[in-house]
């Protein structure tokens, strides 16, 4: 009897370790509900910018594929050019970084035709293209490209890749565009607007 | 003794064509004095670029006296040629007015005639450059580099043409 009782009491025990992780809510597991049901806190504003805190923190992959799409258009080819940005930016006033991997595959090779391609971050809004460095292209059309700077990138809206002459004595990007792809701003994020004498000539020139 | 002198060519040739990776990747290096536009501060900026198959600069810019600007601004490094200007990263003021960046690229940026620090917010929205503060020509430290590339600069305006091309094309 006694021995049943103790087998009872153990049994007991191990069933409240699965009651427990069924119901149990860590600290962080808060209801985010008011008194009349609506969400409180930072998370009922709904225009809310993350950059009032610092740096916006950005990080995606950006697929990048021709301006013009996959060459067959009855299904994506096997060797069409393509290719990958790992786009990562962030940090704080004394640490901003912005870091820019780029690799494609199946683009055209470059170590022999007198041209090399060239990475840009560019912006819709100002039409300022920033340069991220030049690459080549060896055997089935592999390439990289890695860039970083003490800066954050959240400002561009679009990694593009172009084909330059070699050597390129001229640092904006030429027409020939190769691979191009957009990046996904987070919610909330709010565009810069411009006037026509910003464009032109930057914040404090005109 | 065949063998030998067959042995001592092989070597010779292998010995020319590691010299001639090393002449195919050569370095050039530019420095600009930078001047402040107003007040006392001073600078410099070193550039070293190494030339070949892949490229690279090094950009190292210092500065001295540059005013606090608080936690509002921050200073954002250029390198401009013609109507280009290409940030080399931001860096924030200090109170004893000392200031550095490291900017490292894999390109050939021997077209850089001008370096210039300006003056940005410090959330800056928009990628254009703001205020001048300091600037600075590039020249060749004729010392110890090879050459300076002569190149004929084919700058096409501020708008650039890629964004009329991405719109041409629909892109949004």
């Amino acid at each position: 009897m006694k021995k049943a009782l103790i087998a009872s009491i153990v049994l007991i025990v191990l069933a409240s370790t699965v009651l427990a992780t069924h119901f149990y809510r860590t600290p962080f597991q808060v209801e985010n509900k008011g008194a009349y049901g609506l969400y409180s806190g930072v998370s009922r504003v709904v225009d809310y910018d993350p950059r009032v805190t610092g740096y916006i923190k950005i990080e995606e992959i950006v697929y990048l594929e021709p301006i013009d799409g996959p060459a067959n258009i009855r299904g994506y080819s096997h060797y069409a050019p393509r290719g990958t940005a790992r786009f990562n930016t962030g940090g704080s006033l004394y640490y901003p970084r912005g870091q820019v991997l780029i690799q494609v595959k199946d683009v055209p090779t470059t170590y022999d035709s007198g041209s090399i391609l060239a990475g840009y971050l560019f912006d819709e809004e100002s039409g300022h293209a920033l340069k991220l460095g030049v690459f080549e292209t060896r055997q089935g059309g592999v390439g990289i490209l890695q860039y970083r700077i003490q800066q954050a990138l959240d400002k561009y809206d679009y990694v593009v890749i172009t084909k330059e002459a070699e050597p390129d004595h001229d640092p904006m990007p030429s027409d020939d565009i190769v691979l191009w792809g957009q990046i996904t701003k987070p919610s909330g994020y709010t565009e810069a607007t411009f006037t026509s004498q910003e464009r032109l000539f930057g914040k404090g020139l005109g | 003794m065949k063998k030998l002198l067959l042995l001592g060519a092989l070597v010779l040739v292998s010995l020319m064509s590691v010299s001639a990776v090393h002449i195919e990747h050569r370095t050039m290096l530019l420095s600009a004095s930078l001047t402040a536009l107003q007040g006392s501060a001073t600078g410099s900026a070193f550039v070293r670029i190494t030339e070949g198959v892949n490229p690279e600069s090094v950009v190292r810019v210092t500065t001295q006296g540059l005013p606090y600007l608080g936690q509002t601004k921050v200073y954002e490094a250029w390198l401009v040629a013609g109507d280009y200007w290409q940030s080399m990263g931001v860096f924030p003021s200090s109170f004893s007015g000392q200031t550095a960046l490291t900017y490292t690229i894999a390109d050939d940026i021997s077209f850089a005639e001008l370096v210039v620090i300006t003056e940005e917010p410090y959330i800056d929205v928009n990628p254009l450059p703001g205020k001048n503060v300091m600037i600075g020509e590039l020249a060749q430290q004729t010392a110890r580099s090879f050459r300076r590339m002569q190149p004929e600069p084919i700058y096409t305006t501020s708008e650039g043409s890629l964004r009329y091309k991405l719109y041409s094309l629909g892109v949004r």
